[in-house]
């Protein structure tokens, strides 16, 4: 028997085998490329969606804390009536917000992009979150829906990877102090 | 020239029939060993694609559990009890955990809302709603009438800042109703299934408010999601799943069914925790 004309054999059934193993792994890496992606895109969304809440959380402490807020906005941020015991309001005696503009022309605006650095201290910090996970933060404020709250909250953040999130909430005055209304917070469906 | 054929003599059938035999063997090897790989390859692609559809369902649930209560504007306690709710198991809570295995909440899902334009009284059939004119003009952020749908539900409530400027304006009253008809464009009325019972004045919010249910249909392996009535499967293999309030907190936890004899004690839990804002 001469085997060494069989010497091919062994290779060629490698070659199949390896074949079928590089068809089973490229399919698992396909899988693994797939579920990352997604696993990505719900990551930034929760980014999202956090950022978007710690506008509303800053907006709601500049409110509180005018001479805290950038510079152009102090002014913009303070009540502009008085009570009857004097204490600063923002609405007038009907009820009527001072805030009255919409969405698209709001009473106040502000964009704070992670590639224009912090140029005020107020929202250094924000800024410094802002810079590994999100893109832009924007945050308007403009007429309440409801009759006697003070305003409309709006604030949109986008990370890097194009993912947006708006949550909106309606303003009230409960004695001195800002709170959001109950029943008002909301995260726009984008 | 000749060629020479003395040193090319052919397989002998012992030579044939032993190389056969090495290729079979060989070959049966091989297919074996692709059943495995091709068996053990569907059973990790059964457990991504069942651990993708918990991961999918409970993202879907979790963002709508979040808006839980979206729409329900603070009442006061004597406006709770409404005796003409459109949902009795309302509490003072927006939400109710039934059993720790089902949970069914309001929120204006779409986030859909108005404010009347004029007042509303007792025994009106209708309410009006600002034009899409109007909208535009003045730059109102609310929506428009074709966004309203019939079979709707929708709630209206009368707000009072009763402690002056410095009180958080509270629902006095709210009612619940059912739209008759669908909104359009030019249309500035709904017709309401029933009539209005107490005055509402001009700038009263308008609400759309849905109800969902999310439950286990335990015989089918079905997460379920019924909207307004109509119900949907969320997702399917789905062994468990739990609901747990605990404060602003509701923790969700899904588990979907294992597949492949080896796994059949164990499940594939996802979980999450979501804050509710609105309660």
């Amino acid at each position: 028997m001469r085997l060494r004309d069989t010497q091919g054999t062994a290779l060629l059934a490698c070659l199949f085998a390896l074949l079928l193993l590089t068809l089973l792994g490229s399919l698992a890496l396909s899988n693994a490329q797939i579920e990352m992606r997604s696993a990505f895109y719900q990551q930034q969304e929760v980014t999202a969606l956090s950022l978007a809440e710690a506008g509303i959380h800053l907006m709601l402490y500049w409110l509180g804390h005018p001479e805290s807020a950038p510079i152009p906005a102090q002014n913009l941020l303070m009540p502009r009536f008085s009570q009857d015991e004097g204490f600063p309001s923002f609405v007038n005696e009907k009820g009527v917000s001072q805030f009255s503009g919409g969405p698209l022309a709001p009473d106040f605006q502000l964009s704070i992009s992670r590639n224009q650095g912090p140029w005020d201290a107020s929202w250094t910090s924000l800024w410094y979150t802002l810079v590994p996970s999100g893109e832009t933060l924007s945050l308007k404020l403009y007429a309440p829906i409801v009759p006697g709250a003070i305003g409309t909250l709006e604030s949109t953040a986008k990370t890097a990877a194009d993912v947006q999130k708006t949550v909106t909430v309606q303003l009230i005055q409960k004695g001195t102090g800002l709170l959001p209304m109950k029943g008002s917070w909301h995260e726009r469906y984008e | 020239m000749q060629p020479n054929w003395i040193d090319h003599k052919g397989m002998t059938l012992i030579e044939l029939l032993f190389a056969i035999g090495i290729m079979g063997m060989v070959s049966t090897a091989i297919y074996q060993l692709l059943i495995v790989h091709h068996a053990n390859y569907r059973f990790q692609q059964s457990v991504m694609d069942r651990q993708q559809n918990g991961r999918i369902a409970l993202s879907t649930l979790a963002r709508e559990v979040r808006w839980i209560g979206y729409g329900l504007l603070d009442t006061a306690p004597s406006g709770l009890s409404d005796q003409h709710s459109c949902h009795p198991w309302l509490s003072t809570r927006p939400f109710e955990v039934v059993n720790g295995r089902a949970i069914r909440f309001l929120s204006n899902l779409h986030g859909i809302h108005t404010v009347l334009p004029r007042d509303a009284l007792p025994g009106d059939t209708e309410i009006f709603i600002p034009d899409d004119r109007s909208i535009q003009e003045n730059g109102l952020a609310i929506s428009r009438g074709r966004e309203f749908e019939r079979n709707d539900t929708i709630y209206i409530y009368n707000l009072s800042a009763t402690g002056g400027q410095n009180e958080t304006p509270i629902a006095q009253y709210r009612e619940c109703h059912r739209l008759a008809s669908r909104g359009a464009s030019g249309r500035i009325r709904l017709a309401l299934g029933d009539s209005i019972r107490r005055h509402f004045p001009a700038g009263s919010p308008v609400y759309v408010v849905n109800e969902l249910h999310y439950f286990l249909d335990s015989d089918r392996e079905r997460l379920m999601r019924r909207l307004d009535g109509g119900t949907e499967v969320l997702a399917e293999g789905v062994e468990d799943v739990s609901f747990r309030a605990d404060g602003d907190q509701i923790l969700i936890r899904l588990t979907m069914k294992a597949t492949g004899r080896q796994f059949s004690d164990y499940g594939y839990p996802v979980e999450t925790s979501v804050t509710v804002r609105n309660q």
